[in-house]
């Protein structure tokens, strides 16, 4: 143990000796593990706070997509689910993707064509005014509801009830306002602008309906309402390769995945660099060996063993690259606050990701120090004495 | 204290073999002064490693403070040299990273002792040769003179049985060369074993005996030698 601690104290005092070298050799190192830790938290904390997004709109939601262009199902083919038990609230929604206008403001937005029971169903509240009402579907009025981010770009006010604006060559008048649903990174929702279905149809010049969301009457009834909207579905296409019903668990389970698989592709990138860092510090440790042949030949003489040469340069080598290790936790701890003030996302650091890092320094410390130190401790202390 | 019987080594440079050690046997008493004397090629270097157990002979045996080196494991041999040898060299063989102090401490870390006994016995030997008052000076912030002292205080502080001393003077001017010789025969004169090597007959006439080489061969006197 003794011998151990003089080992560390002599790679510390010829780790500090050669700074500069030390230093860049530990670059590598730094480089790595900064990656791997920056890049999985971002990739966590992205992943963290889609997740929540989508949760908050309710896990007894199923989304229903026809993925076929020439399936062409009307309002009421969706509406008649309805009359199911464990369906609460079916929303058959149009996407008119298209360009807002006041006054000399354009803006480029996603009006949603919807019923009087989408708000209640996507869960989004009213700020002010009124939602979309029956009447507005019948008589297809001019009227829309806006989000708060919407509101802002086109007025810089929340204060927009009865304003009008023109999309798509008509003039609608703006009856209320959403609730903010929070900042989050899909950051759709407050840019919604929500208008009467039936006025979506013509604008859209269709009345064929491919999304809706369809709300079970509870969480523990959402694999029936699923089957019954399959078996609904498949009835009036006769093809089950037209459509597709997801439920908001198994989109979160798919999301889930593929996150973690992007994050673990990420790591594993930012790793490789982390061994060609553990590579930089063999090269090192190989030089350091030759340089110091003749220290080797003298502690030799005077009584070192095998292993006490090969403790010695195998400690200098994780010394390295555990230093390195740390100073790349480090600086991407500051890297991340960095981010995270230049960005106004919090990101947290993915304390599995830096343990793992760290891990793997030492690991690449021993790996790639034991070739220099095994080549260090078979010289002949003639050999090592002789040569200068 | 020494014994070497028939010790061959023979080495290979190309193709042509070179006996540097050609049957040679001498008999080291303890507390003895002895010079090993010859010019050089004559395989005072080779007989110095084999002594010292940085080699191991071809063949012969080798006995040193009672213990037959020829079989004995790498990590053996190690132990051997930290605990019974103590080497001087010609070129000092100090680390220059280190000061003075833990030079000589050196030898101690290997023999696993404490550091405060450490520390204690390198003062001590420092005291020995006169550099109590340098011992937290680099090698390169000293003489060449006292460069060898700590050298030999550093065979000193492992309490050697014996004290190997190669070619001592010779990268000193005659001033320090004369000195360190001073010193050597003091330690003698303290019942140290000392085993000088040296191509000087004026370095080795201040020994109690000297042996003579000459192609690998150990000799009494100089005219058998034929020198």
């Amino acid at each position: 143990m003794t011998m151990f601690f003089n080992s560390l104290r002599l790679a510390v005092r010829s780790t500090l000796a050669n700074k500069m070298r030390s230093f860049l050799t530990m670059l590598g190192i730094i480089i790595g593990v900064m990656s791997v830790i920056v890049l999985v938290s971002i990739a966590q904390s992205t992943t963290s706070s889609i997740t929540s997004a989508i949760s908050s709109m309710g896990s007894d939601l199923l989304t229903v997509t026809i993925t076929d262009e020439d399936i062409s199902l009307t309002t009421d083919d969706f509406l008649a689910l309805e009359e199911y038990d464990s369906i609460s609230g079916v929303a058959p929604y149009l996407t008119v993707s298209t360009t807002a206008r006041s006054g000399s403001t354009y803006t480029s937005v996603s009006a949603l064509g919807v019923t009087e029971e989408y708000m209640d169903v996507a869960g989004l509240t009213l700020e002010s005014g009124r939602s979309i009402v029956p009447s507005d579907l019948e008589w297809r009025t001019y009227v829309a509801v806006i989000g708060t981010e919407i509101a802002g770009e086109l007025y810089e006010s929340y204060d927009v009830i009865g304003n009008t604006f023109t999309m798509s060559g008509h003039t609608f008048t703006i009856v209320g306002l959403l609730s903010e649903s929070g900042s989050n990174s899909s950051g759709s929702l407050d840019s919604n602008i929500l208008i009467p279905l039936t006025t979506a149809q013509r604008i859209a010049d269709s009345t064929a309906i491919t999304t809706a969301y369809v709300q079970a009457d509870s969480v523990d009834d959402v694999a029936l309402a699923q089957a019954l909207t399959e078996y609904n579905l498949l009835e009036l296409t006769r093809d089950e390769d037209t459509y597709e019903v997801y439920n908001m668990t198994e989109l979160l389970d798919t999301l889930d995945d593929v996150m973690s698989t992007l994050s673990l592709m990420l790591g594993g990138i930012a790793a490789i660099s982390l061994l060609v860092g553990g590579i930089g510090i063999m090269n090192i440790m190989l030089v350091s060996v030759a340089e110091r042949t003749r220290e080797i030949g003298i502690r030799k003489a005077i009584g070192a063993r095998r292993s006490h040469i090969l403790m010695q340069f195998l400690i200098e080598a994780c010394v390295l690259s555990i230093l390195g290790g740390l100073l790349g936790l480090g600086l991407s701890a500051l890297g991340l606050k960095i981010f995270a003030l230049a960005t106004d996302m919090t990101i947290a650091m993915e304390w599995r990701a830096a343990i793992a890092a760290l891990i793997f320094c030492i690991v690449i410390g021993v790996v790639f120090g034991s070739y220099p130190a095994a080549k260090a401790s078979k010289m002949t202390p003639i050999d090592a004495l002789q040569r200068n | 204290m020494l014994v070497l019987k028939d010790i061959c080594k023979t080495y290979f440079v190309g193709d042509e073999a070179v006996h540097a050690l050609d049957h040679a046997s001498v008999h080291v008493l303890p507390q003895e002064f002895v010079a090993i004397c010859g010019p050089s090629g004559s395989g005072k270097t080779t007989l110095m490693n084999v002594m010292g157990c940085l080699d191991l002979p071809d063949s012969g045996a080798y006995i040193l403070d009672g213990v037959n080196i020829a079989d004995s494991t790498d990590n053996e041999l190690s132990l051997i040299r930290s605990e019974k040898i103590g080497f001087v060299f010609q070129q000092f063989n100090l680390l220059d990273s280190m000061s003075a102090l833990e030079n000589v401490e050196l030898p101690l870390i290997y023999q696993k002792c404490s550091q405060k006994e450490r520390i204690e016995r390198a003062k001590s030997a420092l005291d020995k040769v006169g550099l109590y008052n340098r011992m937290q000076h680099r090698p390169s912030q000293l003489s060449g003179g006292q460069q060898q002292r700590v050298a030999i205080a550093r065979a000193l502080a492992s309490d050697a049985k014996v004290i190997l001393a190669d070619e001592p003077t010779g990268n000193l001017d005659s001033k320090s060369g004369y000195d360190i010789m001073n010193l050597i025969c003091e330690l003698s004169e303290q019942k140290h074993t000392i085993v000088l090597i040296t191509h000087d007959m004026n370095v080795a006439k201040m020994s109690q005996r000297i042996v003579f080489v000459r192609d690998g061969r150990l000799f009494e006197t100089s005219e058998e030698a034929g020198l």
